[in-house]
């Protein structure tokens, strides 16, 4: 049993936020190399005079003694995204990057972080999220066919093929409600701010609370 | 047939004529319900307290006599800034049109040598965009500027393809539109670009 926080990533996580690119790199089947962005672009573009992006990380305050030491001082996973537009439909989001590290995968990590990004884009005026996902990855395009979003994209063939995603209409909005649902469960419950479910407890940072 | 083009930002006053392109445009694309968007959300969603979009239009000034100039927004492209975590910023090719009259001419080009500038003003590492599968102009144009599909032709004709460009590989491809924008003046003050165009009809390719 573990325990996670999500929350958005402060200047300090991008050292550790670049160490899960390359390990997401090369789960992707590519080189660490292939990540040509660094901790400073990082820093200057996510904290700087303009954000280039938004950042959500999950971070693993507690762990039962079976599991190994935590890598990364505890953050196993994040999601960046940022704001866009589409002269057809207005504002929407775009998720440009979600990872959780081996070890702490299955536990809902990506889902979780997925519809707090939801929810943020929602309460800033986005109908809908958009991102790519790679052909070969079919446990991801899965999931995303099950979350009510839409591959516009049909794939045969190459390994490194980029789907188009969509996530908008009903289906965002109750995807971000559901994020709602976590956080004004935290307003009202006196269960100290956790969501329980058979793998782990997710509690959400209060920045992200008073969102 | 003379005149100009100007290449330049677009102000609030723009957004009535880009409005009509973008219904223009949906005329042939084959879900024309899917446009939702109208003026006053252009209007506030573009020059409102945050800007979501940015947008260069592209006037031509025909020359109809000694005093006579008319004047028309004929060609945008909107974009965004974006992120590519592995790479850095990124720019988004979120809409691009030229109206008929002024399609197949060097203009396309010319728009995204604009975007080059901007491009390399804000260090930008990627561009890319999403082109319908049954827009076989468009995708022509970007590949023949470099940029590479990151997804396939496949029978549905509501696909969307992913594009992306590595800015080297852009430039090398556009050597022969750098010596066409050598020609073309770039006001500093106003920020716009002159095209001067002779001859519109041979400026086709």
């Amino acid at each position: 049993m573990a325990s996670y926080v999500i929350r958005q990533a402060r200047i300090e996580d991008c050292d550790v936020i670049h160490q899960l690119l390359q390990e997401f790199a090369v789960h992707e089947k590519y080189d660490a190399e292939k990540i040509t962005n660094t901790i400073k672009g990082l820093k200057r573009d996510g904290f700087g005079e303009r954000a280039w992006f938004h950042c959500l990380v999950s971070e693993c305050v507690s762990y039962d003694k079976n599991m190994s030491s935590l890598p990364h001082n505890g953050v196993v996973g994040f999601l960046v995204f940022y704001y866009g537009y589409d002269a057809w439909q207005g504002k929407l989001a775009y998720m440009s990057d979600i990872f959780v590290t081996e070890k702490h995968r299955g536990n809902g990590l990506g889902k979780k972080m997925m519809q707090q990004a939801a929810r943020i884009s929602r309460g800033a005026g986005c109908q809908k999220m958009q991102w790519i996902v790679s052909e070969w990855n079919v446990p991801a395009r899965n999931f995303y066919k099950r979350i009510g979003a839409e591959d516009y994209t049909d794939q045969e063939k190459e390994a490194h093929r980029q789907h188009y995603i969509v996530l908008d209409g009903k289906d965002f909005n109750s995807f971000a409600e559901a994020g709602a649902k976590y956080s004004s469960s935290f307003a009202s419950s006196s269960d100290m701010n956790k969501i329980k479910d058979n793998r782990c407890e997710v509690q959400l940072a209060e920045e992200l609370i008073m969102q | 047939m003379a005149g100009k083009y100007i290449l330049r930002e677009a102000c609030i006053d723009d957004c009535r004529r880009i409005h009509n392109l973008l219904e223009e445009f949906t005329k042939y694309d084959k879900k024309p319900e899917a446009y939702q968007n109208n003026i006053e959300t252009l209007m506030a969603d573009g020059f409102g307290e945050q800007s979501w979009f940015k947008c260069i239009v592209a006037e031509y000034v025909e020359n109809k006599g000694s005093r006579e100039e008319s004047k028309e927004i004929v060609g945008f492209v909107m974009y965004t800034f974006g992120y590519d975590g592995w790479k850095g910023r990124v720019l988004n090719v979120t809409d691009f049109y030229i109206t008929d009259d002024h399609r197949a001419t060097k203009l396309g080009l010319l728009i995204l040598m604009r975007l080059g500038l901007i491009v390399k003003a804000n260090k930008v590492v990627k561009m890319c965009g999403i082109v319908s599968e049954w827009n076989t102009g468009a995708r022509r144009f970007y590949s023949a500027v470099g940029a590479i599909d990151y997804s396939t032709e496949v029978p549905d004709a509501e696909r969307q393809h992913y594009f992306a460009a590595s800015l080297d590989s852009m430039m090398a491809h556009m050597k022969e539109v750098q010596a066409l924008y050598a020609k073309c003046e770039y006001d500093d003050a106003s920020s716009e670009t002159h095209i001067i165009i002779d001859d519109l009809d041979n400026a086709k390719l």
